[in-house]
This record gives structure tokens, sequence and C-alpha cells, in this order.
């Protein structure tokens, strides 16, 4: 989108003096809202969105029995596919090829996924479809889309009849069980990263960084650099004596045109470190729900 | 002539109408004067079977307005804009061609770009004379792509969709800058006689575009030092512009202007109409529940429950 | 397993359909109007006028309509009337099955035939001739497909149209019908088990998915491709089929009147705090 050279001017000055357009200050996020379990015909689902629902993303997981690939005969494999509900014009950032990069090798163990080595993996397919983007930060959006929708992801549990038995010949046959409530959920996916984009303004030479930007704030911003986080939620949940450890970060990518000094990369990740802790998804199972819950909020 | 309303302007919801629903019948013998006259949102049909009656259908889901004969549905959910002339609205350049300007004025694009013609701003220096082929060449120093303007209708283009085509005329139509663009649905902004309001004990400037575009700025302070007696006005409003263009805004102002726009955010993810009283009510509501609780930052303004605290006052 | 009886013979004797219909009911149908932010920013080509998401049952589909806005092409500009543009697509976490070939909407041969029978459905719903010289888009995802999408995609773009308030002559609603062969029984909105029997077998099964105006009674679509042994069947296969449109119209208009009334309630400051956040 194309602002004016005053607006960008504008918002830029109150980027730099911790008064942006919505009054949040540069380490902010805004409140995103995400509704589990829309697709019966998917194992997991969520929808993520905005108040004003100006960004606005579906995620769907579904996971198929496929052979494994014979170079990792005992690992599953995850594919994130993106699709758009308006074509995909004029987008410089490619989120598909960035959300594969950045988030697969991080999501699940592979080898968890793996039933009988040789012949029977799970293959999860991560399906994104953008709604809308005009919020801005539809990268963010996305990763806390896909961490939802994992959390509630539900595997039916499966039973390896060995070879030569059961009649099965000489290779291993599997029996799925229908019920729901024998359904198990991916292991290992507390621990699902999200990302978190710091955008890069230059005020007189000297650069701004904010987090999730708006589309406005966007269209200022010289470079984007992309954080996947890995914010252990699990140890602050299963055993309270534990101390909350910091926040690793999995992966980093600058995406955007400009150059970045290299000193500022470090300032990029203790900004990121920092903010990262006010993130918050209100996660329920639909927005009645959430209203009768009286605004239970997840930190 | 029979209709399923009483005549009263009364808009409540035992007049809603859906589309294809018969609103009045009319037999095509009687005289003239018991003939209903089809106003926006509806269509006539003469019936099939019965050979000379007319039917009043709506078009939309609305609800049913009657003056005298006229009847017309207002729909429902009135994102689209339909323009009429002398309305304030505000809009983004899109395009500039050889004599003209697009403007980018629905802000659900559910209405085509309107235009505003060399002809309908005024050049810089105020004076009245034609344009040249040097001012068409120079339009995009006046006004670029990107650039904020508000402006009035001028005319409604009928056979080309309803089109818009727009003027700059005033001295109250400028290009915006150095404020906040808002943007809601353009039915909660509702006609008044002033769409250009000092608000927040005159501090702050707010343009009410009828298509749902609010403009927040600092009010002009009209003590410009440099005022010497010999400038026309146009030169003094150059100045003024100029200037109000290159001061930057202090934090202050920029808190108000934040917490302004914070507020009509509220009134419109709650959906109520976004008029001056009630947007300064919420924001007045934010200070105070900042000064009670200290826990309402400007930002906080638009989590879910707060929006209930600012807001419900609004509701019986 | 002895004396037990399984499920679907239990559903056959009882004279229901797999699911546990009745032979004339219509799957759990929900219509929500306004999914999509119709607020965006400038120039962007993804905010929407109107929008509905329209479930049938576990089929849904989501529609959104933009327009009057300009055409692409002067020469696509009619001079007496508006022209409707039909992209209809699917995601690929769409089929119930393993299915996920990623469809392009502009080269699959189903996709470009059903957006042709959209867009005839629809120019025959919307009063074009107000809007001389203007394009109306109307953009159709299959989210989810369990049989009938047709329907499904038809009574999403139409809810979206009453939605973003263009005018148009009647609600339009659409319904498919079909014959159970072995009991000669007429059905109404077949899912994906029961569409996919009417098209193997070669003794005359029928699908026929059917859009009408309801109020006004009139019939913009139907279509059928099986063989049909005579008019009779034809005929009460129709009008199963336009039972179901008048069914699925009462869903949609009692939809769209819920929706209408609360926001008019709202912005008269009506309606409590909490229906403004389930709605707006």
């Amino acid at each position: 989108m194309s602002i004016s050279t005053s607006e960008s001017k504008f918002i830029i000055e109150g980027c730099r003096d911790g008064c942006r357009v919505d009054g949040r200050s540069r380490k902010d996020f805004r409140l995103y809202s995400s509704v589990v379990g829309d697709f019966a015909l998917s194992c997991g689902s969520a929808r993520i969105f905005l108040a004003t629902k100006e960004t606005h993303v579906l995620v769907s997981i579904k996971a198929e029995l496929v052979v494994p690939a014979s170079s990792s005969p005992s690992e599953g494999t995850v594919e994130v596919h993106v699709d758009y509900m308006q074509g995909n014009n004029n987008r410089d950032d490619d989120l598909e090829s960035t959300l594969s990069n950045l988030l697969v090798p991080h999501l699940v163990d592979k080898k968890k996924l793996c039933i009988a080595p040789d012949y029977f993996v799970w293959k999860l397919n991560i399906d994104v479809f953008v709604i809308t983007s005009g919020g801005g930060s539809l990268i963010d959006a996305c990763s806390h889309g896909i961490h939802t929708a994992l959390q509630k992801t539900l595997l039916p549990s499966i039973t390896v009849v060995p070879a030569n038995e059961g009649g099965g010949g000489n290779k291993p046959t599997v029996q799925v069980d229908s019920d729901i409530k024998a359904a198990e959920c991916i292991p290992g996916v507390e621990n699902v990263p999200i990302i978190v984009t710091v955008s890069l303004l230059k005020h007189k030479k000297i650069p701004v960084m904010i987090v999730d930007a708006t589309s406005e704030e966007e269209a200022c911003a010289f470079s984007k650099v992309h954080v996947v986080l890995d914010r252990d939620e699990s140890s602050s949940s299963s055993s309270s004596s534990k101390k909350d450890r910091e926040p690793m970060i999995c992966a980093l990518h600058k995406a955007g045109g400009g150059a970045l000094p290299f000193v500022l990369l470090q300032d990029v990740t203790s900004f990121v470190l920092e903010a990262s802790s006010s993130s918050r998804v209100v996660v329920s199972d639909s927005l009645h729900h959430l209203l009768q819950d009286n605004f239970s909020i997840q930190q | 002539m029979t209709t399923t309303t009483p005549s009263s302007s009364s808009l409540s919801i035992a007049h809603l109408v859906i589309p294809g629903q018969v609103i009045a019948t009319s037999s095509s013998n009687n005289n003239k004067s018991d003939r209903f006259l089809r106003g926006h949102g509806t269509y006539v049909e003469s019936s099939s079977n019965k050979g000379n009656e007319e039917r009043l259908i709506s078009s939309v889901c609305g609800i049913i307005h009657r003056v005298n004969k006229l009847i017309t549905v207002i729909p429902y959910n009135e994102s689209i804009y339909k323009g009429n002339v002398g309305d304030l609205v505000i809009g983004r350049i899109s395009s500039v061609s050889s004599s003209r300007w697009t403007v980018i004025i629905s802000n659900s694009s559910c209405m085509k770009d309107a235009q505003l013609p060399l002809s309908g701003v005024h050049l810089p220096g105020g004076v009245q004379r034609l344009r040249t082929k040097q001012d068409s060449l120079n339009m995009s120093t006046f006004l670029n792509i990107g650039d904020l303007i508000c402006s009035e209708v001028h005319k409604v283009q009928q056979n080309d969709g309803g089109s818009l085509s727009l003027h700059t005329r005033s001295h109250k139509y400028t290009k915006l800058e150095n404020g906040i663009l808002v943007k809601v649905p353009s039915c909660l902004i509702a006609r008044r006689k002033s769409h250009i309001l000092s608000m927040i004990n005159n501090k702050i400037d707010v343009l009410w575009g009828v298509n749902g575009n609010i403009w927040l700025q600092r009010a002009n302070t009209t003590s410009s030092a440099s005022a010497s007696a010999s400038d026309t006005i146009a030169d003094l409003q150059e100045k003024m512009r100029l200037e109000h263009s290159t001061t930057p805004i202090s934090l202050e102002i920029r808190c108000i202007l934040a917490r302004l726009r914070n507020s009509i955010e509220c009134l419109r993810i709650v959906h109520t109409m976004c008029t001056p009283e009630n947007t300064e009510s919420v924001y007045c509501k934010s200070l105070q529940l900042e000064t009670t609780m200290h826990t309402t930052q400007i930002a906080n303004m638009l989590l879910p429950e707060n929006i209930i605290l600012l807001t419900n006052e609004f509701r019986s | 397993m002895g004396s037990s009886i399984r499920r679907t013979d239990l559903l056959a004797l009882s004279n229901l359909r797999n699911d546990g219909r009745k032979p004339d009911e219509i799957r759990r149908m929900r219509v929500q109007l306004g999914p999509v932010s119709n607020i965006g920013t400038d120039n962007s080509s993804e905010t929407a006028g109107g929008s509905a998401l329209v479930e049938m049952g576990l089929t849904c589909a989501m529609a959104t309509v933009r327009g009057p806005i300009a055409c692409i092409r002067r020469s696509d500009e009619l001079p007496t009337q508006a022209i409707v543009d039909v992209i209809i697509k699917s995601v690929p976490f769409a089929s119930s099955g393993g299915d996920r070939r990623i469809t392009n909407p502009n080269s699959d041969r189903r996709f470009i035939e059903m957006s042709h029978l959209i867009k005839r459905s629809l120019e025959a719903t919307l009063l074009l001739q107000l809007f001389p010289k203007s394009r109306i888009q109307v953009t159709i995802v299959i989210l989810a497909d369990d049989g009938g999408r047709l329907c499904c995609a038809i009574n999403a773009a139409s809810a979206a149209l009453i939605d973003s308030g263009l005018p148009i002559k009647d609600i339009l609603c659409a319904c498919s019908a079909g014959i159970n062969i072995s009991s000669d029984t007429t059905l109404i909105d077949l899912n994906r088990q029961e569409e996919s029997s009417s098209h193997g077998s070669k003794s005359g099964a029928v699908h026929l998915p059917c859009a009408m105006l309801p109020q006004r009674g009139t019939l913009v679509l139907s279509q059928c491709e099986a063989r049909i042994s005579n008019f009779q069947t034809l005929d009460r296969v129709l009008e199963a089929a336009m039972a179901g449109c008048r069914v699925v119209f009462d869903i949609i208009q009692a939809a769209v009147r819920e929706r209408a009334s609360a926001l008019m309630q709202l912005r008269n400051g009506q309606g409590t705090v909490i229906d403004s956040f389930a709605v707006a």
C-alpha cells in the first residue's frame, strides 16, 4: 500500500517518541483472538484475528499416514502450505517459503511422528489460509495460528500389527481407532515456537525498532527481522517450582530491502526478548465462550 | 393502494424487510394520485397473474422509510457509501492522470474511485485563472499518489455507476498532513451541520468524512507570527498549512490524538454511532478510568474488557 | 456378527438416510453474515463490502462481494449494466479424504463450470442495470467439501450479496435433490456419499442441484446430468429440490433478519455489550 510522506513521517516520529498511532509503545503487541475447532474435517484448526478482523487467518492441520522417505525411515514429515482469499498479487514476501524455512524445523519432533519405521509415519499438512491481512504482521499471526492449531490437534491412536501376524503378510499393518476419545495430542507440541517480527524504521538515520507493526507502519519500515522464539510454556504450567527460563531463539531471518549494520542485529534480538513477554493470544472454543469466560487471558 | 407499513419515519425493527418482499401493491387502473413512488432499495414489477397490478418489492434488507408516497428501503449495512452532493469526504489519491486525480473514497471497496479534476482545485496562490498546460504537468506537485485529501462531492455521475466527482474549491478543503486517519463503516457517521469540529478543549481538529474516514489533527494555531498585512487570505492559508505540516507534534498532543483514535475504534468495534459527543464521552471515561484505576493506558483501551467498560453507557 | 443389526441396515429399515436424516430433511445449516472485515487499507484487494459463511452439514463455503467497482479493462464495460465476476476456489484441506490436489481455479474444469453456473444465477438475481459500466466481484472459497458444494457456494454468495447491500430481486436459494433407487424415494440436500453413489450407477440415479428465487417462485438454475427414465421422475426430483430451496430460504431469511435487527439495535443504542461483540 502507498501512504503519503507526511503520514510516514508522523508514524516514524510517533514510534521514536514511544507513542504509536494506536497509543502503543514500541514493545506493545495487539491482542489476538483465536477460535479453535471450526473445521470438523481437519485434525486440528484455528482461526486467528485481531479484534477488528483486519488481519484474519485460518489454519488447518490434517494428518495422513504415508510411507517415509528412504533417507529418513523413522521420521515423519511436516509441510506448510499458504493460500490467499484474494490472489496474492503484489506481495513482496513469500509467506509460504518463509514459514516453511523458519518454523517447520522447530514445530514438532519428527521422530515422534513415526509409527512403524520404514512403513508408516505421520505427515502433517499445515494449511494456512489468509482471509485478510490489512492489519499487518501477517507472519506473526500465522505463527500464532499454527501454534494454537497444533496444541489442539488430535491424532487417532494407532496400533501396529507386526509383520506375519494377523494375516498382514510380511509387512506390518496398522489398526486405526476411530474413537475420538482415544485420540492423542501430537507429542512435544507444547514447545511450538512463535515468530516475532521487528520492523525497523529510520528516523534521521537512527533506527527505531517496533514489534507487531500495523500495515501502515510496515509501509514505513525499511527492513524487517523475523525472530523465531521458543518461549517454553510447558515449564511454567507443568511445574511451577521450576523457574521460567529465558525464551530461546530458534531462527532469525532478515527480510525486506534495506541493509542492517551488524551491531543492530544484537539490539534487535535483545529487543525481541524484552518485548516478547507481553505478547498474548486469547484462545477460545468460540467467541461466545470467550465472553462468558470473562476474558480469561492466556499469558 | 395498500402498504404493510404505517406512514411514520420511526426506524423500528418491525419495519424490517428482506429482499424480494412485497412492500405495496396498487392496480394501475386507479387514478394516478393513488400510486406509490419508487425510492432507493425498491423495484417495481407488474404482477403476472392479475395483469394490471403493480407491486413494489424491496431489493435490499433494511427498514422501510416512507415519506408520503415515496417509499424507500434503507439497507441495514450501509458500508456502501452512496455519495450526495455537498458531502465532505476524505480520500486518498490513487493515480494522477493528464487532467485529473483519482481518489479512493470507499473504504470497503464497494464503490468506484472518485475523480478530482484539475479544475476542481485551487491553484497555489489562490488566483483565479485558466488552467494552463504547465499546471497539468505540475499536477503531482500539488497532490501526489498516496496523499490524503479532504474534499466535497461535486457531482454524482449516475450514468457511470454512481461514481463521484469531487472539488476542493474552498479554504476548508486541503491536503491532510500530520495527523491520524481512522476508518469506520460509513453508516456510523451521521450527517450534521458541520463536519469539521474542534474537540478536547479546542486542542484537536476532527474532520468527519461522510464516507467513513475520520481525520484527526492538531488544531491550527492562528497565532502565526509571520502574518504580515500584505498577505492575501490564500497566502495566509498556505503559510498556516505549511507551518502545520512542518511543526513536529509534541508528545502530549500525540497522546491525545492516540486516545481519541482509540475512542473512535472502541465505538466502531461495538457498532455504535461515531458522533463527536459519543467520542468525547468515551475519551473522558478513559481518562477517568486511568486516574482511578491506573490500568487503562491508551493502548489498553482496545482490550475487550475495557471496551465494555468504556462503551456500556451507550447501551440501554 | 450373529443377530446384531448393522447401523446402515437399521437406518434403511426405518427409512432414514445414512446420516440419520429423513428423506426430505436438509443438513444442519448455519449462516453467518459479515465474517470478513469490511474496512481495509486503501488499494487493498482483500476488503469486501459484504461477506458470508454458510455451512450445510460439514460442507462450508465463504463468499465475499466487492462492488460496484471499476472494470479491469475498459472493453469489459457494458453501457447499460454491471458485469458480474465470479471466482470460485477451494482450499487444499477442503476435501474429506486425503485428496490434497491444489486446484487452480483458472484452469480446473469443474471450477470453471461452477463459476459459470453461479455467475448466471447471480446475473438473474442482481439488479445490474443500476450500475452501468461497473463490475461486481464475487469470490467464493470452499472451505470444506462434504457434498453439495455448488449449492453451498450459491447460498454463500447470495447471503454475501445481502450483507453487501447490493440491490437484488430476491434471495437466491439453492438445494440439491436426488433419488434413492432402491426405495425409489426422493432425497434432498445430498451429502458426499449420496452424491457419489448417484454418479457411479447406470440405473438412472439422479443428482440435481437447483437454485430458485423463492418469493417469486422462479427457477434460475437446475442441472441434471443423469439419465432419467421418465418425466414424472424429473418432476418429482425438481419438486423436492424446490421444497429444499424453500427450507434454505427460511434459514437464510432468519439469519438475515437476526443480523439486521441486531446491527440496527446496536446503532440505536440498544442491545447488550456482549451482543455487540458477537455481531459487529
